[in-house]
C-alpha cells in the first residue's frame, strides 16, 4: 500500500529558528497505519527479511503488549495512540540505490540542505584538511545511502545499514543484537524490536582503528510517522572507533514518535567514541508538536580494559527521555557520559545515564550540563551502581544545572547505590542561575543580551563540548545559541 | 640504630629503590640529598612502613631488630618518627585529641600507662609555646585550613611530643619561608641528643644552613651513590648532581 | 494478604472508636485510603530502599499495655520527660517538672476535640504507614509553647516497647510554637527484642522567629520495625534544627517533611545512620522552599556494616517565585565490606531561577592515607578507624547546641564502633 505525502509546507515557510522544519516531497512507500501483528510482518516482508529475524520482531512484539509505558520520568505529554502512527515510510524506490546516481534527487536536495556531504567528491573537494567522515542517511524508515563504504571495506570496516547486514553477516548480527538491551528492556526497546526499520550496523575488526569518522543521520519526514531506528556497533579486540549521529525533522504540528534503540559492544582493549547532537523539532514556542524522542541506549564494555565514551547534546525534541549507559563488565572498563542538555520553551528533557559497574577497577566519569530556559524542564536523572565483586571502583559525576528564566525547571536525580567498600564516589551537583555579573560584563563588551546569554552558556557546556569531533562542536556550539533564541526578556 | 641493607622497593610494580645501603648510627644527623625521582621520598615511606612499599628485597635493622615485620604503629613504638612532605587533613579530629591518643599508644606499646589529662596539657602547651605555635591551633582539626608552614610546625609539635629515638624528616624544609625555616630547624636541633638519630631528606642545602649534617648523601636513581661530610652538600649546591656523582 | 491487612487494621481501628474525640471521620478515611494502596513496597519510589517486609507479612496488634518495661536513663538534664510505653503516656513515668507552669500541655484526645481540622493539615503525601498512624492513633503529646518562651533545658519524649511481639505503637505528637518561642526536643525510641512496630508521627509548628530543636536517638529493639516521620512547618525567621540518630531496629525509616513558609527562615535536617548486621537504615528528606529568601542544609552520614543497608534520599524543591533560596546537601557513606550496603539519592526540583543549590555525596571506605598518618603516630590501626569514623559521623552533629547532649550522642558512636572496629575500614 502506498499513499502519496503532501506537502504541507515549503521550505520558503520555513520558519527562523528551526532550519531545519521543511518537508521533502517525495513519493512514499507505506505500512497501513496502527499497529498489529501484520504490520510487524509488513515490515519484514519489505525488507526481504530471513524467518528468524521475524520471529525475533514477532517475540518482541508479543512481549509490548503486556508491557505498561513508563511513568517515572518527569515528562508530560498526552497519551500515545499507537495505532494512530505509520510504523513504516519509505521513499519509493525498488531496492536500494547502488549509486548516489540512482538516489531520487529531491533526496539528495535534501541532505545538501540539511548540510550533510553524501558525495564523496564534495567530501574530498573540500577544505583541504578536513577530517572524512562516512555517512549512512537514514531517511523516515529506511537508509537512502551510505558513503565511502568501499574505502573502509578495505581497512576491513563493516558500516552498512542493518537491513543490509542482516542478509550479509547474519551471523554478526544474530550473534549481537539484542545482547546489550534485551527485547523485554523497557516499553520502547520492545516496540522498536518489533517493529525497526531501518538503522546503522558497524564492525570493527580486531587490531583495526576505523580510518575515519562514521556517522547516520536520521531525517523525520513523513507525517504521523514514527521512526524506530536501529544501531549497533561492535568493536572487536584492540579497535577503535568514533561514530557520530545527527537527527532533524519537519515542523509539524502534530507529536511524532522516535523510538530508537542503540547498542554498542567494546570487546578487550576496543573503544567507542558515540557523539550525539540531536536537533528533531522541539516544537513551536507555544509546545505545538514536536518530536517525543524515547530512546534506549547501552554500551557492554565487555572486554577488559574497554572504554566506551558518550557524548551528547541535546537541543531539540518536545520531549526526551533518553539514558545512554555503560555496563562495565570486562575488568578496567571505562565508561563516560558527557551531556549538555537544552531546553527552551515548552520543551522537556529527562536525561541521564546509568554505570553499572560490574568488574574490578572500572571506572566512569559523568559530566552532566543542563540549561533550562522559558517554560521548560530539564532533568538529569542517572544511576551508578557498584556490584558487590567490583573492587575498586571509582566515580566522579558532576552535574550543573543552569537556569535561564523564571518559569522554568532543573532538577537533579541521581541514584548510587554502592555494595563494595573499596568503591570511590564522588557526586557533586549544583544549580544556579546565569549569573547577572557575566551577563553585564558581556553586556558592557557589546554583545546584545541574546548573544552574551549564548555565549555564557558555551562557557558553562566547555566541558563537555570540548569531548566532541571538531567538525561537530562547531555545528553543536551554533546549535545552543539558536536553541536559547527568544529566551531572554 | 639504623642499618638498612641492599633495600630493593618496588611501588605498583615499578622498582624505585635499587639496593640501597645506609647505616645511621645514634648521636648522629645525616641529610640525604637528590633530585625529585630519586627515590628520597619512598625511603622514607618504606621505614615508616606503608602500605604499597614493596619490599622485594634486603632488610631494614632498627636496634638490632627487623623493622619490615612491625606494623606501621609499633615501629612508632619502636621510636620512629615520619616527618611528611605533605601532611594529611583530617576533618573532624582535633590536634590534641590527635595528639593524645599517639602518646598514650606509644606509652601503651612501651607497658607505660596513659598520661593524664592534666600532665598530657601541660606537655603539649609547652612543646607548642617552644616551637611558636598558637594554642589556638591546637584546638582546630589536624591540619584542616593550616598553611604549608603550619602544617610543617605542627609535625614539629607531633615529633616534640613523641620523643622519637630516630626522626625521618621527609622534605620538611620545603615550602617554609625564612622564619618558619628557623622554628623548624630548631625543632629539629632540640631533637638532637647523644641518644637520638635524625635522617633528614631534602633536595636544597638550605636547610642544612641551620642543622649541621654529621654526614650527607647523595641519592640517584634508587641508590646512596655518594657519602661524605657537610661540605658535600655545599658541593652539591654549587656544582649540580651531574657533576658531583 | 492485603485484603486480610485492611481488615484486620478496620477491626482495630474500630477499638479505638471515641477514645480520641474529632478523630473518628479521619480514621474512616485514612482507612479507606489504606484500603487502596496499602503498605509501600520496594517499586515505591519513595521507599525502593526500605525493607516493609514484616509490614506487609503479617498485621501488627495494637500494643497492650505493660507495667514492667525497662525505661531508659534520661539522656542528661531535661526540663521535663514524657513516657510513652506501648504507646500510650505513663504518668507515673513522666515527670513534667515545671514545664506545666509555662505553658499547656495536652494529650492528643483534648487537641483534636479543640482543633479537629488542624490535626492532620501539615501531614502531606501519604503513604499506608502514615495513613495507619492515622488511623490508630491512640494517643501523643500536645505541646503548645506560647510566644516568647524559651526553655534552655531539653525536652525529652521516651518511647518504650515492651513484651509488644508482633503489635504495634501509633504515637501522634503536635508541637506548636509561638512567636519567637524556643525549645528542644528530644525523642528517644527504645524497646525489647521482640518483633515490634514503632509507627510514630509528630507534626510542628513553628511560629515567626521561633526556634526549635528536634534531636531522635533512635535505639529500638533488634527485631523491631520503626518508622516515624516529622511534619515541620516554618513562618518568617522561625529555626528548626532536626539531628536524627539512628542506630536500632532491624527495619528503622525516618522521613522529615519540612516545608518553608516564612522569609528568611532556616531549616536543617541531620544525621547520623549506623547500620549493623542485618539492619537496614532509611532516611527521608523532603525541604519545600514555598517562598523566596530562606535557606536550608541537610548534612547526613551513614556508616554500614556486615549485611547492614543504609539509604538516603533527600530532596530539596524550590517552588515558582521562591527566589534567593539558599540549599545545601551533603552525603557521605562508609561501607566496611562487601555485603554492607550504602545507597543515595539526593534530589533537586528546582523551579525558581535565581537560586543557589547544590548536593553532594560520596561513598566509599576510610581515606587510606589518613589512616596512614594515624599510625605513622604511633596509634594503631583499630584505634586509627574509630577515630576516623567518630570524625566523619561527627559533622552531622555539629548543630547540637548542648554539648552534654551532643557528648551523649558521639559516646553511642563510640559503642557502636567499639565491637566492629576491627571490621571497620578493613576494606576486605
Amino acid at each position: 500500500m502506498a499513499a502519496t505525502v503532501e506537502t504541507k509546507q515549503q521550505v520558503e515557510e520555513m520558519a527562523e529558528q528551526y532550519k531545519y522544519g521543511f518537508v521533502t516531497d517525495v513519493e512514499m512507500d507505506m505500512a497501513p497505519k496502527g499497529l498489529s501483528e501484520e504490520v510487524v510482518r509488513f515490515i519484514s516482508a519489505k525488507k526481504n527479511e530471513p524467518e528468524w529475524m521475524l520471529e525475533w520482531r514477532l517475540k518482541a512484539y508479543r512481549a509490548w503488549l503486556k508491557m505498561e509505558e513508563p511513568d517515572w520520568a518527569r515528562v508530560d505529554y498526552p497519551k500515545i495512540d499507537y495505532n494512530d502512527i505509520y510504523y513504516y515510510a519509505a521513499p519509493k524506490s525498488q531496492d536500494k540505490p547502488k549509486s548516489l546516481d540512482e538516489v531520487d534527487p529531491e533526496l539528495l536536495r535534501t541532505y545538501e540542505k540539511l548540510g550533510i556531504p553524501l558525495r564523496e567528491q564534495e567530501v574530498l573537494a573540500g577544505v583541504e584538511g578536513a577530517a572524512k567522515v562516512a555517512v549512512d542517511a537514514v531517511f523516515d524508515s529506511v537508509s537512502v545511502a551510505t558513503t565511502f563504504r568501499e574505502e573502509l571495506k578495505k581497512a576491513g570496516v563493516i558500516f552498512m545499514s542493518i537491513s543490509e547486514a542482516v542478509h550479509e553477516y547474519p551471523e554478526l548480527v544474530k550473534k549481537y543484537l539484542g545482547t546489550v538491551v534485551p527485547q523485554r528492556d523497557n516499553y520502547f526497546a520492545a516496540l522498536n524490536c518489533a517493529v525497526f526499520s531501518d538503522g546503522t550496523f558497524v564492525y570493527i575488526p580486531k587490531g583495526v582503528r576505523c580510518p575515519m569518522e562514521l556517522s547516520t543521520y536520521f531525517r523525520i519526514n513523513a507525517e504521523n510517522t514514527g521512526q524506530f531506528e536501529r544501531t549497533l556497533i561492535v568493536a572487536d579486540d584492540d579497535s577503535y572507533v568514533s561514530y557520530l549521529e545527527g537527527c532533524t525533522a519537519p515542523m509539524r504540528d502534530e507529536n511524532q514518535l522516535h523510538a530508537a534503540v542503540v547498542e554498542l559492544i567494546a570487546h578487550d582493549n576496543a573503544e567507542i567514541k558515540y557523539s550525539t547532537v540531536q536537533n528533531w523539532y522541539p516544537g513551536d514556542k507555544d509546545g505545538k508538536g514536536g518530536i517525543y524522542n524515547f530512546v534506549t541506549k547501552r554500551a557492554l564494555c565487555k572486554g577488559k580494559n574497554s572504554k566506551v565514551s558518550w557524548t551528547q547534546v541535546e537541543t531539540g525534541s518536545a520531549v526526551t527521555w533518553k539514558y545512554p549507559s555503560c555496563v562495565l563488565a570486562g575488568d578496567g572498563s571505562v565508561g563516560e557520559f558527557y551531556s549538555v542538555a537544552v531546553t527552551n520553551n515548552y520543551q522537556q528533557a529527562d536525561t541521564g545515564t546509568k554505570m553499572i559497574h560490574q568488574g574490578k577497577n572500572t571506572s566512569s566519569t559523568i559530566i552532566s550540563k543542563g540549561i533550562s530556559a522559558g517554560k521548560s524542564h530539564n532533568t538529569y536523572r542517572g544511576l551508578v551502581k557498584v556490584m558487590s565483586g567490583a573492587d575498586n571502583v571509582r566515580n566522579y559525576t558532576q552535574c550543573d544545572s543552569l537556569l535561564v528564566s523564571s518559569e522554568c525547571g532543573a532538577h537533579t536525580v541521581p541514584y548510587i547505590e554502592v555494595k563494595n567498600p573499596t568503591a570511590q564516589i564522588e557526586h557533586e551537583a549544583t544549580t544556579s542561575k546565569i549569573s547577572d555579573d557575566q551577563l553585564f560584563y558581556c553586556r558592557a563588551r557589546g554583545f546584545d543580551e541574546e548573544e552574551a546569554v549564548a555565549m555564557i552558556v558555551n562557557g558553562f557546556c566547555k566541558e563537555v563540548m570540548q569531548h566532541l569531533p571538531m567538525e561537530f562542536a562547531v555545528e553543536a556550539q551554533k546549535l545552543l545559541g539558536i536553541s536559547l533564541e527568544g529566551s531572554v526578556g | 640504630m639504623l642499618k638498612i641493607n641492599d633495600l630493593h622497593v618496588h611501588v605498583d610494580g615499578t622498582e624505585i629503590l635499587k639496593g640501597l645501603d645506609l647505616e645511621v648510627k645514634a648521636g648522629e644527623v645525616h641529610a640525604i640529598m637528590g633530585l625529585n625521582g630519586a627515590g628520597k621520598s619512598t625511603l622514607a615511606n618504606t621505614i615508616a612502613g606503608r602500605d604499597d612499599y614493596e619490599v622485594s628485597a634486603g632488610s631494614i635493622e632498627f636496634e638490632g631488630q627487623d623493622l619490615l615485620e612491625l606494623e606501621p604503629h609499633e615501629r612508632v613504638g619502636e621510636g620512629i618518627f615520619l616527618g611528611f612532605q605533605y601532611p594529611v587533613e583530617i576533618p573532624g579530629v582535633s590536634n590534641l585529641n590527635f595528639m593524645r591518643t599517639a602518646l598514650n599508644s606509644v606509652r601503651k606499646y612501651n607497658g607505660e600507662d596513659d598520661m593524664s589529662a592534666a600532665e598530657f596539657m601541660k606537655l603539649i602547651r609547652a612543646k607548642a609555646s617552644e616551637l611558636g605555635m598558637d594554642a589556638e591551633m591546637l584546638k582546630r582539626f589536624v591540619n584542616v585550613g593550616f598553611s604549608g608552614g603550619e602544617k610543617k610546625r605542627n609535625e614539629m609539635v607531633q615529633m616534640a611530643v613523641l620523643n622519637p629515638k630516630l626522626a625521618v624528616l621527609d622534605e620538611t624544609d620545603s615550602g617554609l619561608d625564612i622564619d618558619a625555616l628557623r622554628i623548624v630547624s630548631e625543632g629539629i636541633n632540640a631533637q638532637r641528643r647523644d641518644d637520638t638519630a635524625i635522617l633528614l631528606i631534602t633536595h636544597y642545602q638550605r636547610l642544612l644552613n641551620y642543622v649541621q649534617p654529621d654526614v650527607v648523601h647523595v641519592m640517584i636513581d634508587g641508590k646512596i651513590v655518594k657519602s661524605g661530610g657537610k661540605e658535600l652538600a655545599a658541593e652539591l649546591e654549587e656544582k649540580g648532581y651531574a657533576d658531583v656523582a | 494478604m492485603q485484603e486480610q491487612l485492611t481488615e484486620g487494621y478496620k477491626a482495630q481501628a474500630e477499638t479505638l472508636m471515641g477514645t480520641v474525640p474529632g478523630a473518628d471521620s479521619l480514621r474512616q478515611s485514612a482507612l479507606k485510603e489504606f484500603e487502596g494502596i496499602g503498605f509501600p513496597t520496594n517499586r515505591t519510589e519513595e521507599w525502593r530502599y526500605s525493607d516493609t517486609k514484616a509490614l506487609r507479612a503479617e498485621e501488627f496488634a495494637l500494643a497492650g499495655t505493660s507495667t514492667s518495661a525497662e525505661i531508659a536513663a534520661p539522656l542528661g538534664e531535661t526540663a521535663a520527660r514524657f513516657v510513652f510505653v506501648n504507646g500510650r503516656y505513663a504518668e507515673e513515668l513522666s515527670d513534667l517538672g515545671d514545664l506545666w507552669q509555662a505553658m499547656p500541655i495536652r494529650p492528643l484526645a483534648n487537641h483534636f476535640m479543640a482543633n479537629p481540622d488542624r490535626a492532620t493539615e501539615l501531614i502531606r503525601g501519604n503513604d499506608g504507614v502514615s495513613l495507619l498512624n492515622t488511623a490508630l492513633m491512640r494517643d501523643g503529646l500536645v505541646l503548645s509553647v506560647p510566644a516568647g518562651i524559651e526553655i534552655d533545658e531539653p525536652i525529652e519524649i521516651v518511647h518504650v516497647m515492651d513484651g509488644a511481639d508482633q503489635a504495634a505503637a501509633h504515637t501522634r505528637h503536635v508541637i506548636e510554637l509561638g512567636e519567637g518561642a524556643e525549645i528542644t526536643v528530644i525523642e528517644h525510641f527504645v524497646g525489647d527484642a521482640s518483633a515490634y512496630w514503632t509507627n510514630s508521627v509528630l507534626q510542628a509548628r513553628i511560629a515567626e522567629g521561633a526556634k526549635l530543636r528536634h534531636v531522635r536517638l533512635q535505639e529500638e529493639g533488634e527485631a523491631a520495625t520503626h518508622t516515624a516521620k516529622a511534619y515541620v512547618n516554618l513562618d518568617a525567621e522561625s529555626e528548626y534544627y532536626c539531628v536524627n540518630m539512628s542506630v536500632g531496629g532491624k527495619a528503622a525509616r525516618f522521613e522529615a517533611h519540612v516545608r518553608v513558609l516564612g522569609e528568611e527562615a532556616d531549616a536543617h535536617v541531620d544525621g547520623v545512620s549506623l547500620a549493623g548486621t542485618g539492619q537496614n537504615h532509611d532516611t527521608l528528606t523532603h525541604v519545600s522552599h514555598m517562598v523566596p529568601n530562606a535557606t536550608s542544609d541537610q548534612i547526613f552520614r551513614t556508616v554500614a556494616d556486615t549485611r547492614g543497608k543504609t539509604a538516603f534520599q533527600g530532596k530539596v524543591t524550590v517552588v515558582k517565585d521562591a527566589q534567593l533560596t539558599e540549599a545545601d546537601q551533603s552525603f557521605k557513606a562508609l561501607v566496611f565490606d562487601k555485603t554492607a550496603e550504602a545507597n543515595s539519592k539526593p534530589e533537586l526540583e528546582i523551579l525558581a531561577d535565581d537560586v543557589k543549590c547544590s548536593h553532594g555525596a560520596t561513598i566509599g571506605q576510610l581515606d587510606d592515607k589518613a589512616i596512614f598518618y594515624l599510625t605513622s603516630r604511633g596509634i594503631d590501626p583499630v584505634t586509627a578507624r574509630k577515630i576516623l569514623v567518630e570524625a566523619f559521623t561527627a559533622d552531622a552533629l555539629v548543630n547540637i547546641e548542648n554539648e552534654a547532649l551532643r557528648e551523649t550522642l558521639v559516646e553511642r558512636i563510640r559503642v557502636w564502633m567499639a565491637s566492629r572496629a576491627e571490621n571497620v575500614g578493613a576494606g576486605e
